[in-house]
């Protein structure tokens, strides 16, 4: 990283500082980290308690961490993921429309240098959401559920990391390359959306980045991690990234 | 309820608290919105859990820069 | 030396010809007025400068240098300013500071420096999204000179402004004459004829005129002396005693007018003429003249409508 990246990635920091966006995602996470442990261990009970008024015996398995892990997974696989996309829509189109961007642009730093900062903050981001949300799930389950195998279960939230990593670069990407904030939501609601469907299909599927929170299980699991979505994701994000530099750089000013 | 269940809930109900009361706290000092009127965010905030406050914070202040 | 070297340039949108060919330069230490109808071309051919879109045909260097080269050696002020609202008024030189790769104990200095300048240390440690427009585009001053560029570009740097707010950018932009190049678009006549230097007149898309101020007002428009009487008589009396003489002179109520160059050629016999008639002069008024004449004249050659 250069001297000028380092400022760049400073300004977007505090910015997300300023605008809570690192509060927001931070204490998403931590929700997420509650809820879904609490929601596996507690879900006979709920379940029981609106089936008995219906008269139906609903027998279960034991539950286990592994159910917890598998709510964990879900949440943020849908909340963690639309709230995200909420998150980073606007960091470069926002800019575009207000016009703060031009800041930027007169000076002498390159539309990739932008970008790369925009990533860079990504980072840390998700690292910070991604520690408190381990914080949370990790007692909660280790504290219900007999078993829980920590370590591991630390070592698997790299996959979710990538997961996010890869959502956060295709918002970016695509906002840099349209006008407005919304465009880029919609726009990697579709990715997202084509991904999952993707997923099903036998050849292709497995190189999709919606099959790397699957992941997660698998490495809590003891058994070894499938390298096709590690794969197919790093392929997807360079075009993205190659994409979203190009259209970035053809982008003018036309107020 | 058990005390185990409230004891578990607590640090839920205080994060989703603490969404609310930054929310409430910028609401209280803001008078430009945008999308709905100011008092349609207070209802938002207040009583959509997580997205309410997520939204809010998000896309619903008008920044003062703004023209 | 000519540090802004523009020519043939073009830019297109769609069908319509934003600018037309436009070929000017910009010696070294002038107060450039770039002056023209709204519309007319100007911010199109400063963002193509500054590098924020990019021209249909045509080159032009900066300080010698072409493309994002030439990024370094200018500084810029948009139309509507718009900074990061959650940054401070400091924060924002820091930053700007930081990407011309300046040194450290160097920015601080001429951040403080900066602030003083422009009048903005008691708002520096506040978030800009608060302030007024004319504070911010008083920052806007700041961040466009902190890196001591060869050039600043100011794209109508107070036409958004309340009159005291234009006096104090003004008179802002009289002090940096001495630092740096200034390239100002405005289509407000009298701030370019106050302000700058030199001036080019800009219409639908293509430079009508470029010339010295001083040049364009002796060619093209006329300084004149008003001689206000006491009485309607007195004044048409004194009229025809000085076309008697064979001058040129107009009355119009209590004043005769007479043009400058004239009066400066002629002033003690027109001085003795009056002191015999014994016509008792009220007031003796000297008008300097107005780029509005080249302007109309220059818009309206071509066929505009200026509604």
């Amino acid at each position: 990283m250069t001297f000028l990246e380092k400022s760049i990635v400073k300004k977007e920091i505090l910015e997300m500082v300023r605008t809570s966006r690192l509060l927001i995602w931070t204490v998403v996470c931590m929700i997420i980290g509650i809820v879904s442990p609490l929601t596996a261990y507690y879900l006979p009970d709920i379940i029981s308690a609106f089936g008995a008024t219906e008269n139906i015996a609903i027998s279960f398995g034991k539950i286990t961490y592994q159910d917890s892990v598998e709510q964990y997974i879900k949440n943020f696989g849908q909340i963690g993921t639309i709230v995200l996309i909420l998150m980073m829509m606007g960091s470069v189109a926002g800019e575009k429309v207000d016009g703060s961007v031009q800041f930027l642009l007169v000076r002498p730093v390159g539309t990739i240098s932008i970008l790369v900062a925009k990533f860079v903050s990504l980072l840390v981001l998700l690292v910070t959401g991604l520690l408190g949300s381990m914080l949370t799930m990790g007692f909660y389950t280790w504290y219900l559920f007999p078993g829980f195998p920590g370590f591991r279960f630390i070592y698997a939230n790299l996959f979710l990391f990538l997961y996010f990593f890869a959502i956060g670069i295709i918002t970016i990407a695509i906002s840099a390359s349209v006008r407005k904030p919304i465009l880029a939501g919609i726009g990697t609601l579709g990715v997202w959306l084509l991904a999952s469907i993707m997923g099903a299909i036998r050849s292709i599927g497995p190189f999709s980045f919606a099959k790397l929170p699957e992941q997660v299980i698998q490495t809590i699991e003891g058994f070894p991690f499938e390298w096709q979505p590690i794969v197919g994701t790093a392929i997807l994000l360079c075009l993205f990234i190659l994409a979203g530099t190009m259209l970035f750089n053809r982008w003018e000013p036309n107020d | 309820m058990d005390t185990q269940t409230i004891v578990l809930l607590l640090p839920l109900i205080i994060l989703e608290l603490v969404l609310k009361i930054i929310c409430l706290r910028d609401w209280l000092h803001r008078e430009r919105f945008k999308g709905v009127p100011k008092s349609a965010w207070l209802l938002i905030f207040l009583f959509i859990n997580l997205f309410g406050p997520v939204v809010y914070l998000l896309y619903g202040r008008k920044t003062d820069g703004d023209y | 030396m000519a540090i802004i070297e523009v020519s043939n340039l073009t830019k297109r949108y769609g069908s319509v010809q934003a600018l037309d060919g436009v070929t000017l330069s910009v010696e070294e230490g002038r107060v450039f007025g770039f002056l023209g109808p709204n519309g007319a071309g100007k911010t199109t051919l400063i963002r193509i400068l500054t590098g924020l879109i990019s021209a249909t045909s045509g080159t032009f260097r900066i300080n010698g240098q072409v493309d994002d080269g030439s990024k370094g050696s200018f500084g810029y002020l948009a139309q509507q300013p718009s900074y990061y609202s959650w940054m401070t008024g400091r924060e924002l030189l820091d930053l700007s500071g930081s990407l011309y790769g300046m040194e450290k104990n160097e920015k601080g200095r001429r951040i403080r420096e900066m602030l003083h300048l422009c009048g903005i240390e008691e708002a520096a440690d506040r978030r800009i999204g608060g302030y007024s427009g004319g504070m911010r585009q008083r920052l806007g001053i700041a961040q466009a000179i902190l890196h001591s560029p060869k050039v600043v570009f100011l794209d109508e740097p107070v036409s958004a402004l309340d009159p005291v707010g234009r006096k104090e950018v003004l008179s802002l932009i009289a002090i940096l004459r001495e630092r740096t190049t200034i390239f100002m678009s405005s289509h407000i006549l009298d701030d370019v004829q106050r302000t700058c230097d030199e001036v080019a007149i800009i219409n639908k898309g293509s430079i009508r005129i470029q010339e010295k101020t001083k040049t364009l007002l002796r060619l093209h428009a006329q300084p004149i002396v008003h001689m206000e009487f006491e009485s309607k008589t007195a004044a048409h009396q004194c009229l025809i005693q000085i076309m008697e003489m064979g001058l040129h002179a107009t009355v119009s109520d209590f004043t005769v007018s007479i043009s400058s160059e004239t009066y400066a050629q002629e002033s003690s016999r027109i001085l003795n003429l009056i002191g015999n008639g014994g016509w008792k002069l009220e007031k003796l008024e000297h008008q300097e003249a107005t780029l509005e004449d080249v302007f109309m004249h220059h818009i309206q050659e071509a066929g505009d409508d200026l509604s």
